[in-house]
């Protein structure tokens, strides 16, 4: 009997991974027909929601607009992303400056045909077939993906977080090296392991570096 | 942002983006700081106002055509 594994072959679900280009598109938004490439030169926050007038999504927006002064000095915009049209995030925009006093001033793409969501893995079915998860990609100046996040439909996003892995991924870019666990601007960053035995005998002994051991340093910026 | 109303009128936005050429072509870049925008809003009421053939693009940077300047003429 043959018992090599049953191998279905299957187009793979369009999913860009970090590392990848992201995936262009032209799409309206509620700024007019934006192309992914207008935001070449800056850092772009993607974020898809599940649906405008929806209590979640409604706390995720206003904590977006909240960070959005931080993500500009970071050169970083945003752009949200749902299958609703743009007259639907209009409305919601409007309600939400009237209701709780906060001014959104970031583009929504209006993906009612689910181009980018389905060019970006952002449905997924397990979940709902008819709404975008909460995905977050983080794209860079460059326009390729540098972190990719997901959360389920019930749970709102962390954007402090957010914050966070934008400000990591600067440091890492500007200063070559990794962040730990928990990083947070100001902490000590990791140096990249050495990758010969000389390299590990001269890091250790390596003045302003914080050795626990050969392959553990950290240092200050 | 939208550059141009359904009746071919310019918005506000446009007709500060065509003034902003006025004296000199530019690039989207220094365009955005002149109007205080972010650059990937400007570059899409660039890309509007190009289709509109109100401005034109040469080596990156843009200046008015004669249907662009005949929209500031009062």
């Amino acid at each position: 009997m043959d018992e090599s594994p049953d191998v279905t072959t299957q187009e793979p679900l369009s999913l860009p991974r970090v590392g990848d280009p992201a995936p262009q598109f032209t799409i309206q938004t509620t700024f007019g027909t934006l192309k992914l490439e207008d935001f070449k030169g800056s850092w772009l926050v993607l974020f898809s929601h599940p649906a405008d007038f929806t209590p979640v999504c409604t706390t995720e927006f206003i904590g977006f607009a909240e960070i959005q002064d931080e993500l500009r000095e970071l050169n970083t915009e945003l752009m949200g992303l749902s299958v609703d049209s743009v007259y639907s995030h209009i409305a919601w925009v409007r309600n939400i400056k009237e209701k709780m006093g906060v001014e959104i001033n970031f583009p929504i793409i209006a993906d009612l045909n689910k181009e980018v969501a389905t060019l970006y893995g952002m449905v997924n079915p397990g979940e709902s077939t008819t709404e975008t998860s909460r995905a977050v990609f983080i794209i860079d100046d460059e326009q390729v993906v540098r972190a990719i996040i997901y959360y389920p439909l019930t749970t709102g996003r962390n954007m402090q977080e957010i914050l966070r892995v934008v400000r990591a991924l600067q440091t890492t870019d500007e200063n070559g090296v990794a962040t730990p666990a928990n990083w947070e601007p100001g902490q000590k960053v990791i140096m990249p392991p050495p990758t010969s035995a000389e390299g590990a005998d001269e890091r250790v002994g390596q003045e302003g570096v914080e050795c626990t051991d050969w392959y553990f340093c950290k240092k200050d910026l | 942002m939208a550059c141009i109303e359904p009746d071919g009128s310019l918005t506000v936005t446009g007709r500060l983006l065509l003034e902003g050429l006025v004296q000199e072509p530019l690039p989207p870049e220094d365009i955005a700081k002149k109007v205080n925008e972010p650059v990937f809003k400007v570059r899409g009421s660039l890309r509007e106002l190009s289709q509109a053939g109100l401005i034109e693009d040469a080596d990156g940077k843009y200046h008015l055509t004669d249907e662009g300047k005949g929209h500031l003429t009062p």
